[in-house]
């Protein structure tokens, strides 16, 4: 059974708006899950519903046999996360560690900032610190009472790189330490690389869920990109009649160079380079994209337009 | 709650200035007047103690309801508009909680000053005109701490309900003078007033009023309170507005 897991949930708002539809979502214990989805796409009310903030309309919340969430197990996040101007960083993150069933908050408090690394800067109002820095203090006081779920919305949202890199690298961490991470993004690249499964969201329903290795497996096209010195007549038909040849696109602008998409990445990587040298084609460059995170959404997306 | 204190202390410390102001003022302006007016104007003002307590319970209810107000409007609304509302919200404390430590605090600043501003209204009143019973003064300042205590708990029920602070000052406000102009409605539509029951603040000093006479009407105030603050938990729970 999941650790956390949705059936049938859906919230209409009083205005009439389906914001989320018979969404069922899994996540495993120690997972780090990613809900993807363009904006309005109703990831935040998911995590809403989820965190007990709004209550669904219909459906249910499961998480560890339990009928809701247990929050004093689980850490918050909202995107674009707002703290009392009037407090400083290390008497916000102990206030917030009072309110869980918890002891030793000193001890707690000095952790978090030190895997947030803003060691330095719990005595400094939180007024004083920079949008990246409030970020990780978001984070801090979403870990200072040691939960075993984190539901992060949005965590790198409005960051520069670095701050993205940092908030990353902490969610890596975290995981590291075994803790199950809920968090959400439309920005996939930063996603796919720390999330071990994903659900594709859209209009309020969950379109594809499943781990990244699954996804991968399923979606395992890829894109090769190819420039030769000369090739031989009938290079674009003798390629596309290859068994896992999709599609072969010539490139505008430049001479001989072709975009070949290839059903089986295994074949992209071996057969199809090997094919093209021994075809008596002068290949000066060869490129292998395999699918990433992006193009799986962005082909779930144009499959469920279609 | 001790995050709401330290949050509103400055409020708290403003609420009690204002009142000590105030109130003590009343007695002040009441024993100097006299002397502060061109002598002829002076001749139609006759010091009286009893004017001047009058005006002390009149000036402390109507300014103290006013900055009760102001200082309940942020309760909640405040929360929301400030974006915190959702991780309050994403904590193991229950809305109860929530409404419960907000109000206790704010009518813990409306009730000690208010017994703070009998206090120093009862010293210039004994200096400067003649001894005067201090437990008066004190039951009369409990008494305005009741009605302002409803005032808050009236304010609550809209800062719940709305994410505005004007909105929540205009309705609070609104519905504030609605009620304290009801006593002035005959029968029986002032019983629905708790303005009405107020009114012993002003008893409690110049009528007589037995302990079971006063303890009745706090606690007719103290009911209204409390209905006020059911309908502000009713509002909380249902209320899905987080920003």
């Amino acid at each position: 059974m999941s650790y956390l897991y949705t059936e049938n949930l859906t919230k209409v708002y009083p205005n009439g708006v389906k914001a989320v539809s018979s969404l069922d979502l899994e996540v495993q214990r120690g997972d780090v899950y990613g809900l993807i989805g363009p904006n309005g796409a109703g990831k935040t009310t998911t995590i809403r519903i989820l965190t007990g903030i709004l209550n669904p309309t219909e459906g249910e919340v499961h998480f560890d046999g339990n009928p809701r969430l247990d929050l004093n197990s689980t850490g918050y996040l909202p995107e674009g996360a707002s703290f009392y101007r009037f407090m400083k960083v290390k008497e916000y993150l102990s206030w917030t560690c009072s309110l869980y069933d918890v002891g030793g908050v000193p001890d707690r408090v000095e952790r978090s900032l030190d895997i947030v690394g803003l060691r330095d800067l719990g005595d400094r109002s939180l007024d004083e610190l920079s949008k990246g820095q409030k970020q990780r203090v978001g984070i801090a006081q979403s870990i200072v009472h040691d939960p075993d779920i984190l539901i992060l919305d949005e965590p790198t949202s409005g960051l520069d790189p670095i701050g993205k890199e940092k908030i990353l690298s902490i969610i890596q961490d975290l995981t590291r330490e075994g803790k199950t991470i809920l968090t959400s993004s439309h920005i996939l690249p930063e996603l796919s690389r720390v999330c071990s499964s994903v659900g594709i969201i859209k209009e309020g329903e969950m379109v594809l869920q499943g781990s990244m290795k699954q996804l991968k497996k399923k979606f395992s096209r890829a894109k090769v990109e190819v420039g030769f010195e000369s090739v031989v007549e009938g290079f674009e038909a003798d390629v596309e009649k290859l068994e896992y040849v999709r599609d072969v696109e010539r490139l505008e602008g430049e001479e001989l160079r072709y975009v070949i998409t290839v059903n089986d990445d295994q074949a992209a990587g071996s057969e199809l380079p090997r094919y093209l040298l021994d075809s008596g084609n002068a290949l000066t460059y060869l490129d292998l994209n395999r699918a990433t995170l992006e193009d799986i959404f962005m082909e779930t997306m144009e499959g469920e337009r279609s | 709650m001790k995050k709401e204190f330290k949050e509103t202390r400055t409020q708290g410390v403003i609420f009690t200035a204002v009142i000590i102001f105030f109130g003590a003022s009343s007695v002040l302006m009441q024993k100097f007047i006299p002397m502060l007016v061109p002598e002829d104007l002076a001749e139609a003002f006759t010091p009286s103690l009893i004017t001047g307590l009058n005006d002390y319970v009149s000036n402390t209810l109507q300014i103290g309801s006013v900055v009760a107000i102001l200082i309940t409007i942020s309760a909640i609304a405040g929360e929301r508009e400030s974006g915190t509302l959702e991780l309050l919200l994403a904590r193991p404390v229950s809305k109860f909680q929530i409404l419960a430590s907000k109000f206790t605090v704010r009518a813990s600043y409306v009730i000690l000053g208010n017994i703070v501003a009998a206090g120093v209204t009862w010293y210039y009143a004994y200096y400067l005109f003649e001894p005067f019973s201090i437990g008066k003064l004190l039951m009369s300042g409990l008494a305005m701490g009741a009605i302002t205590s409803f005032v808050l708990g009236l304010t609550m029920i809209f800062s719940a309900w709305r994410s505005s602070k004007l909105t929540v000052a205009f309705w609070s406000g609104g519905i504030s003078l609605a009620l304290a102009i009801l006593p002035t409605v005959r029968s029986p539509y002032d019983m629905m007033s708790p303005f009405k029951y107020g009114d012993i603040a002003r008893r409690v000093l110049f009528q007589g009023v037995t302990p079971l006479g006063y303890l009745k009407n706090i606690g007719i105030l103290v009911g209204f309170t409390l209905f006020c603050l059911t309908i502000s938990l009713y509002v909380f729970r249902t209320s899905e507005r987080i920003s």
